[in-house]
């Protein structure tokens, strides 16, 4: 139940770093070419899927630490 | 939130009516497959007992005749895709269990078929919002990137239930639990055609916990498995509950990606050499202590100490509880209206 309340909790700070700081990212103020927009937009995706990445990250080292800690007790 | 008496009768009657087609079919399954040899081993009881299977197209089929009966009361095409993903994915299923399909990454992409109708019948823009809504923050605009996660989160949603088809009813047991946040939140969102579409999900899985709870007297098999999976994932994206269904189903995706991220490649569950877990001499299950087995669920549960089937699969329902809570947590948390 702890990884799974872990894990949920995650979800929303996931969330959290996503609507308010990657979203709002612009690195080409005032430009409107479709390049400028299509950059922005990759970084934004970048960097989301880098956050879904650590989450991954976190959870198998969650993992691991749960079934060693039980395993050699 | 008042929720019209017609309604309620409605509701009443699609329940009842799937539930007992379920029980049915799947009463008649457990008579005639084994007299013609369909039979699998019970691998979690120290005599090793025969058990009808696969009880999948007794939970496919009715959901499907449900569905369809939906589909001409209410028109909804969003009905007619839950029905067609559901079918799709059972057939995929009912292959796997008649040929099983040894590489592990033909049934996902198999998989992507089923996924097709709901991006097929889309042609008016009636079946999916490539805007999901999310718990606090509202909706969000994801145009060319959601039909790519719609033909991934199939395979992946229905692969995650069939990894949970270890134990005599955790399947069943988990998909009636995992389901009833959806419910809950598409009554939230006023969309009853979808709400009154997940009732079958509900209604066929209960039927069939009857038989399948322990001791299981049929397997759903993938047929059954992948159907339930399937469904659950069509009804999270055409009722736009795709951050509630995630949550709900934690303990199947954090099952799976455990497994996937211990054996390090796409494999069948068959095809694993190293069992993750051990029958010991008095009929309890105790976690392997072998590296190289792979980490599920059921192996963490066991971590803590050797436990009868009986009290995995209860540890499995209360984890699911637990999801499902959280579940209603984040549909509350969620703001509909934007």
């Amino acid at each position: 139940m702890g990884i799974i309340g872990f894990a949920w909790l995650l979800i929303f700070l996931g969330l959290y770093i996503i609507f308010y700081l990657i979203v709002p990212i612009n690195i080409f103020p005032g430009r409107t070419d479709y390049a400028s927009i299509f950059l922005n937009s990759l970084l934004k995706v970048a960097s989301s899927a880098t956050l879904a990445f650590l989450w991954i990250i976190i959870m198998i080292k969650l993992r691991d630490l749960y079934m060693k800690r039980k395993l050699s007790s | 939130m008042a929720i019209p008496y017609d309604l309620i009768v409605l509701a009443s009657i699609v329940f009842a009516v799937t539930f007992s087609l379920t029980y049915l079919f799947t009463l008649a399954l457990v008579k005639t497959l084994p007299k013609r040899g369909l039979v699998a081993e019970d691998y979690h009881k120290l005599s090793r007992p025969k058990v009808a299977w696969p009880g999948g197209p007794a939970i496919f089929s009715s959901i499907l005749i449900v569905e369809l009966f939906l589909y001409f009361i209410y028109g909804d095409l969003r009905i007619l895709s839950i029905a067609l993903v559901t079918m799709i994915a059972g057939v995929i299923g009912l292959i796997d269990d008649k040929w099983k399909l040894k590489n592990g990454i033909i049934k996902p992409v198999l998989l992507i078929l089923a996924s097709l109708p709901i991006l097929l019948l889309d042609i008016y823009g009636e079946i999916y919002v490539p805007f999901p809504i999310f718990p606090i923050f509202g909706s969000v605009r994801l145009y060319y990137v959601y039909p790519i996660l719609v033909l991934a989160a199939v395979p992946i949603v229905s692969n995650a239930t069939n990894m949970m088809d270890v134990l005599n009813g955790a399947l069943s047991g988990f998909m009636i639990i995992a389901t009833i946040p959806l419910v809950f939140s598409l009554i939230l969102r006023a969309d009853y055609n979808i709400m009154m579409a997940t009732l079958p999900l509900i209604g066929s899985s209960l039927a069939f916990f009857i038989f399948h709870r322990y001791p299981s007297k049929i397997f759903p098999g993938d047929s059954g498995s992948l159907a339930l999976g399937a469904m659950f994932c069509a009804i999270a994206i055409v009722g736009r509950v795709e951050v509630v269904a995630i949550i709900s189903i934690l303990p199947a995706i954090l099952n799976s990606f455990f497994i996937l991220s211990s054996v390090k490649r796409l494999v069948e569950h068959r095809s694993i050499k190293t069992r993750p877990t051990i029958l010991l001499s008095n009929g309890q299950l105790a976690a392997s202590k072998e590296i190289s087995a792979p980490i599920t669920l059921v192996r963490m549960i066991l971590a803590e100490g050797p436990l009868s089937e009986r009290d995995v699969v209860s540890n499995i329902l209360k984890l699911s509880a637990f999801s499902a809570f959280l579940a209603v947590m984040t549909t509350l948390l969620t703001p509909w209206g934007i």
